[in-house]
């Protein structure tokens, strides 16, 4: 038997998320989808959290394709947590789970003004558990780390022994960060942290850094799990600084205080 | 009353029936448009009205049995989040297009996938793609058997440092591989490097587990690495070609957005054993003239920019080279080859060209010289006409356009030309690079040629002389697109096109 995810787990693996009624049973709004028992189509009644593209779908009927297991009835308002499966002139979502709105954890099935800041924040809470330290500061300079730097000198000089050129090169650099708190986790003296400058689209979405910037940095080792893979492209072999931001998440602007600390407990 | 509604209706009926008879006398078809059965179609749906991604770098398949299955892809994260990036898809010959997410990525990725591209197998009973895999950069090799389904692609294969997968698949029509899938996905391989052009390849791949192996097509010295363009192309008969790049030398930055490639080779490198021979079947004749290596030069010691970023002098696409290679399907020693460098006052300059034995030589002048243009694409269908497609920016300054072309020719000497799209070139601003697509894609089906590219989608007619088809809420009038609500203006960006023209 599949395991069964907490109201916690289905908010962190569903990018929509909306309380809806279900319309017809066995049923789609969409002609390619191949409906069973576990299609339906469902009334969006209020979005909780979503991504723009499905955030104006408040009103109207989608096809949800049920996950988790459990049975429902037409006319029976739950909360789904979804992800998007097709797009044409209507929308089909995959459900990992559905839940009665009255089990749903208040703080979960709050209905937002604005659903995609919803999942904004959501993003960052998820950024600030995985983060190994948080803290406040200032970025004091930003440079090219040091060995990528010997890498280009000799480039110069001798181009036929420079190192692979890629357009999806990250253009590493390393902003180094005068750290006047610490929100979580232990860290002590300025902070190194390499960010991806490039603006390939394998990378534009990254937060980049400038001297002078402010707010608060979520600060991941390079050897986690979840961010290694990403970094190891192309990672420097020597200078690596002592944390890596990849995610635009990583870092909130000191106008989003109290949001942050809101997120910290503070 | 019923009756007067009964005789109403009946009226309407014949009035229908007459307008059909009318109909399939003489096809209706808007003034101004172009040729006979041309469509061109921006593929964004309509409940994704609202979108406003950079949805460049686009890449098409077509299933040859049954045109009406066609496959898209481009940098189009997906709408609703999740694991999984998507794929368009259109089942009624390209006049409708959806969006279905099964391409393996990562939960909440911004871009849902790095570079992508796809190939049905013959029958389409299988679509192949390689990927950059969001989240990992890995080059991946992905497949299903149920593309316009909901399960994700399968993953027969992962391995960092690539770049630039560019699939081509196809099936063994007779003797003892029959009905064997056959894929090639060119690559540049860092983990080969100073010799990284590869055509990594599976001779069966519709089996479980296929076994990919890496071909190594670069035999020559490089400076230090090859271009990221290899593009693999199969003909019935076994014979199979790539075409890449050989970078020998170089100067300026890559950093500091000046790397100039100042000495490059075109090669095209050819298999008469549908892979199975390494991809050595054409071979330089001994010194001189040749140099006996694997890999005919067609031609030597070029110049272009590879660029880090679009600048404005460029239309804001980065510059990087530009590559194709097609084969005639009534003939596979017939082929064409299209490649740019750097020509006074062309940032690229397109060159045509054609081998009437297999490679081995090629006829030295241009078919068609192309200034200032990139995303060349090549497709020869089955009558032997053939189709280039490319973007080339014109103008300057605030008035710089990308126009997009699919040029057309019997024999090589006459084109015709099809603007396809002429837009903006400074609008919208890029989130990224590349601005519209390191490569766009042609391929024919039967005497039709099917086409993608990415470009502005400013609902503007005048912008598509040609005429376009809007699934996406867009007022032509106004030249505003309007979000789902068909009432709220929504923002210009890059969208991806879909053209067919028999």
């Amino acid at each position: 038997m599949p395991k069964r995810l907490s109201h916690e787990d289905l908010a962190q693996e569903a990018r929509f998320v909306f309380k809806g009624t279900v319309q017809k049973l066995k049923a789609a709004t969409m002609r390619d989808v191949k409906v069973d028992n576990r299609t339906a189509i469902v009334r969006v009644d209020e979005i909780i959290y979503s991504p723009e593209a499905l955030s104006n779908f408040t009103g109207k009927n989608i096809t949800v394709q049920l996950g988790g297991g459990k049975k429902i009835k037409k006319g029976k308002q739950a909360v789904f947590y979804t992800n998007g499966w097709l797009f044409g002139d209507s929308v089909a979502v995959q459900s990992i789970d559905h839940e009665d709105v009255a089990k749903v954890p208040a703080a979960l099935a709050t209905v937002a003004a604005d659903p995609v800041q919803t999942l904004a924040h959501r993003d960052t809470k998820t950024q600030v558990e995985l983060a190994d330290a948080i803290v406040s500061g200032r970025v004091t300079s930003v440079r090219v780390p040091s060995d990528v730097v010997a890498a280009r000198s000799v480039a110069v000089a001798e181009p036929t022994v420079t190192g692979p050129v890629s357009e999806h090169d990250p253009d590493w650099r390393i902003a180094e960060i005068q750290v006047d708190a610490v929100h979580k986790g232990s860290h002590a003296g300025p902070a190194s942290l390499r960010f991806p400058a490039s603006t390939d689209v394998m990378w534009h979405h990254a937060p980049k850094f400038h001297a002078g910037q402010e707010g608060f940095f979520m600060l991941h080792k390079p050897a986690k799990a979840k961010v290694a893979a990403a970094a190891m492209l192309s990672a420097p072999t020597e200078d690596t600084g002592d944390y890596v931001a990849l995610d635009p998440a990583d870092y909130l602007p000191f106008d989003q205080a109290e949001a942050m600390q809101d997120l910290l407990g503070e | 009353m019923p009756a007067k509604k009964k005789s109403k209706k009946a009226a309407s009926k014949k009035t229908a029936r007459v307008s059909k008879k009318k109909a399939a006398k003489k096809p209706v078809r808007p003034a101004r448009l172009g040729p006979m059965g041309f469509l061109l179609i921006n593929m964004i749906p309509k409940s994704l009205s609202g979108e406003t991604e950079q949805d460049s770098e686009p890449h098409l398949t077509v299933n040859a049995g049954n045109p009406n299955q066609i496959v898209g892809t481009a940098f189009s994260p997906n709408p609703g989040g999740g694991s999984l990036a998507p794929i368009y898809f259109s089942l009624d010959g390209g006049n409708t297009w959806k969006l279905n997410a099964i391409v393996p990525s990562t939960l909440g990725s911004k871009i849902g996938t790095g570079d992508i591209t796809t190939c049905f197998n013959r029958n389409a009973s299988k679509l192949y793609a390689g990927i950059l895999r969001a989240g990992t950069g890995k080059l991946e090799f992905l497949r299903t058997s149920t593309p316009f389904g909901p399960a994700p692609m399968t993953v027969l294969a992962s391995r960092p440092n690539a770049d630039q997968p560019f699939t081509h698949a196809t099936t063994v029509t007779s003797g003892p591989d029959a009905g064997k899938d056959r894929v090639y996905i060119g690559d540049n391989d860092f983990a080969a490097v100073p010799k990284s052009q590869t055509v990594d390849e599976s001779l069966n791949a519709g089996i479980p587990a296929p076994v990919f192996k890496s071909i190594r097509v670069e035999k020559r010295t490089t400076m230090g690495q090859d271009g990221p363009q290899c593009r693999p192309v199969a003909h019935p008969d076994g014979t199979v070609y790539a075409a890449f790049y050989r970078w020998r030398a170089s100067t300026g930055s890559f950093p500091a957005n000046t790397l100039i490639i100042t000495s490059a080779d075109v090669i095209v490198v050819r298999d008469d054993n549908g892979g199975a021979a390494g991809f050595t079947s054409l071979v330089e004749l001994p010194p001189p003239p040749g140099d006996g290596l694997a890999g005919k030069r067609v031609v030597q010691g070029i110049s272009f920019p590879f660029m880090r970023n679009g600048t404005p002098a460029t239309g804001q696409q980065r510059i990087g080279g530009t590559i194709s290679i097609a084969v005639d399907p009534n003939n596979s020693s017939k082929v064409y080859l299209v490649w740019g460098d750097r020509q006074p006052g062309s940032f690229l300059t397109l060159h045509v060209r054609r081998s009437p034995d297999r490679g081995k030589t090629w006829i030295p002048h241009d078919f068609l010289t192309v200034p200032n243009a990139t995303n060349a694409a090549l497709a020869i269908n089955s009558a032997g006409r053939i189709g280039l497609l490319y973007q080339q920016v014109t103008g300057s300054g605030a008035s710089q356009r990308w126009v997009t072309h699919l040029r057309r020719s019997a024999n090589g000497v006459n084109w015709d030309d099809l603007v396809l799209a002429n837009v903006p070139a400074m609008t919208p601003v890029k989130t990224f690079d590349p601005y519209i697509g390191d490569y766009d894609h042609l391929v024919a089906a039967g005497q039709t040629f099917y086409g993608i590219f990415s470009a502005n989608n400013k609902p503007d007619p005048a912008n598509f002389p040609n005429g376009v088809k809007y699934q996406r809420n867009a007022n032509f009038t106004t030249h505003t697109l309007l979000g789902l609500d068909n009432v709220t203006p929504v923002t210009v960006s890059i969208d991806p096109y879909f053209f067919k023209v028999p």
